[in-house]
């Protein structure tokens, strides 16, 4: 399984880093923090620095919804031009407006270099069962034809972009998925995208709303089911899901450096309130299934040295605080080699390991709790509860 | 089926045609092997109800046989059983309206008879049977046509290397993109132990697709090669076999198979999942990966 660099506001030396080390096998570029011209110039740095990396870029169309909205911030967006408001009835009746966005947007990808075409698409809020669902569907049935018709050449995913609530309406999600697994005209992949957002933006993945048992199970169906049909899954966002989802059959996973980049949220668009401090730097604990602060890592050496992920990038954190560079590096090495080492050809064999690394967190939390880390214990055991649960979940929907 | 011909009435109406034996009855048909034009062929002939003769509506049997035709005329496929020489024609056999027409006549056992004699089939029938379906489901999809009847009784065994396997009965047939045969909107055709769950639920017409195919043939598949139906288990009541289709995921075609290749029978398994979006669908890479093996 892959996986890239989700890409956001500051990425100094980050990607290049993470593509010079062998860490990362691309990067998902956002035109957010991008114009036209600079995505162009890292697309060609980051092909300098390995030439067989791939280097998509996330139309972020389902933001055109806060196009002209006063608390809106969509930064260098509205420079990109396949990025125009565009109302649902027209896109639902005219589909050459469709076939337009489509081809701008695959202009755009290709014009900065882009290895593979990633289709714009809107976003599906609360239901599989709605306007934008159909909606949805008509962009990812038309991606590659058009693709074609430009003469691309490229891989190309549509993305389906979609609220953790739409998801765990399983009947209404299983049906979108026939749908999807059964087009005339299937696109390479899907770029997978499961919003949540959590409680608090600089909480990060575990304590957000993609944390549900029927949400990560859901999401895991959607990578099997996919796979299956021989339509490869690239999960933006994913973070520490990463290897739940390539378990279940996913072509790659995606992460970043900012807690806004490790889980996916429509809030991202909207203006939050202003201040607060610098996030902590954290050490991602393949032990504990869980980002801990680095006060909190010192801490737990200590008592329990083997606590450490016993991978090269731990060195960043010996005696000293890393740089935000090393801290996003530490993090994709340890999504990575658990990745490599969890996913199996066997489907059944990859979700035992999965199973056997969160028991192994639960006797390092109980552990932590013994030795007096009682701060956080019983959220920490429950939500490697709802990762244990999720598990479960999906192997009841995929009938396995 | 109802009011099966005179044997003597029908001979009597189909002068030309040597009738030689009856050999099956379905639904709404009767079957005979016959001489016709000289050949040897299968007769039909298919019963049409007599309308309330106020009503403008064309009876549901006619306007089948007539959807059973133009298919097996649109199909090319060699695992598909061949339209004969007599084409479809209107007879009164005495009280009673019946369509006549013929197919190719087709030597060989079908596979219930062969599952119900307790006959093994090795690995390569099995895949042979599976590569027939496959095919034939493939011309059925791009002809936009769901056979929604395959099942044991309706696949031939022949001693053909060409042709090993051919599937027969096109009769309820389901077109996409056209008008339902069948006035009842709830009415659910198929043989039970034989549909997928889609079948059974709510705007099926709206869930069914080719994947509907790929689920019985697979089903077939997996009782020729084990000799057991899933959800039958030695009851026959229909509630029963329903909630098995609907709950009960079956055991894994290769705990009765195990002298099986472990990717075939993860193929059958896969291809009999309640959800179609977990049955793979991509005809052309099952073939690939069938003849591969």
């Amino acid at each position: 399984m892959k996986l890239y660099a989700q890409c956001g506001h500051a990425p100094a030396d980050k990607i290049n880093r993470g593509i010079e080390l062998g860490l990362v096998d691309g990067a998902i570029l956002s035109p957010r923090y991008l114009t036209p011209d600079n995505a162009s110039q890292i697309a060609s740095e980051l092909k300098q620095i390995k030439s067989h990396i791939d280097v998509l870029l996330d139309p972020e169309f389902y933001a055109t919804r806060y196009v002209g909205t006063p608390n809106a911030q969509l930064r260098y967006l509205e420079e990109w031009p396949y990025f125009i408001d565009t109302k649902r009835t027209d896109l639902l009746i005219n589909s050459h407006l469709v076939d337009e966005i489509l081809q701008n947007s695959f202009n755009a990808q290709k014009d900065i270099g882009c290895t593979q075409l990633i289709a714009p698409n809107i976003y599906i809020g609360n239901s599989f069962d709605s306007i934008d669902a159909a909606i949805a569907i008509s962009f990812i049935n038309k991606a590659k034809p058009v693709a074609e018709r430009m003469q691309a050449n490229l891989p190309v995913y549509a993305t389906v972009a979609a609220h953790r609530d739409a998801i765990i309406h399983h009947n209404n999600f299983i049906s979108f998925l026939s749908t999807l697994t059964a087009l005339e005209f299937p696109p390479d992949g899907i770029y997978s995208l499961v919003g949540g957002g959590s409680a608090d933006e600089r909480a990060g993945t575990v304590r957000s709303e993609v944390i549900s048992p029927d949400v990560i199970a859901g999401w895991m169906l959607l990578n099997h089911s996919l796979s299956l049909n021989g339509i490869r899954v690239i999960n933006g966002f994913s973070d520490i899901l990463t290897p739940f989802l390539g378990a279940a059959g996913g072509y790659a996973g995606a992460t970043g450096w900012w807690s806004n980049l490790q889980v996916f949220s429509m809030g991202r668009y909207i203006k939050g309130p202003a201040g607060g401090q610098s996030p902590l730097l954290k050490y991602l604990c393949l032990k504990l299934l869980n980002r801990i602060s680095v006060n909190s890592l010192k801490a737990y050496i200590e008592l329990i040295p083997d606590i450490l992920n016993s991978l090269p990038t731990d060195a960043y954190y010996n005696g000293r605080e890393p740089s935000r560079t090393e801290e996003a590096l530490q993090s994709w090495e340890a999504i990575k080699f658990m990745t490599d080492n969890t996913i199996s050809n066997n489907i059944g064999e990859s979700l035992e390991r999965l199973e056997n690394r969160i028991v192994t967190a639960e006797s390092y939390y109980r552990r932590l709790n013994e030795l007096g880390f009682s701060e956080g214990f019983e959220s920490n055991i429950e939500y490697l509860q709802c990762l244990k649960d999720s598990l479960m979940a999906f192997e009841r929907l995929a009938e396995l | 089926m109802e009011f099966k011909p005179d044997s003597e009435l029908l001979k009597k109406a189909l002068p030309d045609i040597e009738i030689i034996r009856f050999v099956a009855m379905g639904g709404y048909k009767a079957v005979y092997e016959a001489i016709i034009n000289g050949k040897k062929e299968a007769l039909k002939v298919a019963y049409i109800p007599r309308e309330d003769d106020r009503s403008e509506e064309v009876p549901d049997t006619l306007l089948r046989i007539k959807r059973e035709v133009e298919s097996l005329n649109q199909c090319k496929c060699p695992y598909l059983v061949r339209l004969g020489s007599l084409k479809p024609q209107w007879h009164i056999i005495g009280f009673h309206n019946y369509i006549v027409y013929s197919e190719e006549f087709l030597e060989g056992k079908s596979l219930a008879e062969l599952i119900k004699s307790g006959f093994k089939p090795t690995f390569d029938q099995c895949r042979k049977l599976l590569l027939c379906f496959l095919y034939v489901i493939k011309e059925l999809k791009m002809n936009k046509l769901i056979h929604r009847d395959i099942k044991p009784a309706n696949v031939l065994a022949l001693d053909d290397p060409d042709r090993p396997y051919v599937v027969l009965d096109l009769g309820i047939a389901f077109k996409l993109d056209s008008t339902a045969i069948t006035r009842d909107p709830n009415a659910v055709l198929g043989t039970l132990p034989y549909m997928p769950p889609e079948t059974f639920t709510e705007n099926f017409h709206q869930q069914i697709d080719f994947r509907s195919d790929l689920y019985s043939a697979a089903l077939t598949t997996y009782e020729y090669a084990s000799g057991t139906h899933p959800f039958i288990q030695g009851q026959r009541s229909d509630p029963f076999i329903l909630q098995r289709i609907l709950k009960i995921t079956p055991s894994s075609l290769y705990s009765h198979r195990p002298d099986f290749p472990g990717s075939f029978c993860q193929m059958i398994d896969q291809l009999i999942k309640k959800i179609p979006a977990l049955r793979p669908s991509n005809i052309d890479d099952l073939i690939k990966k069938l003849e591969a093996l």
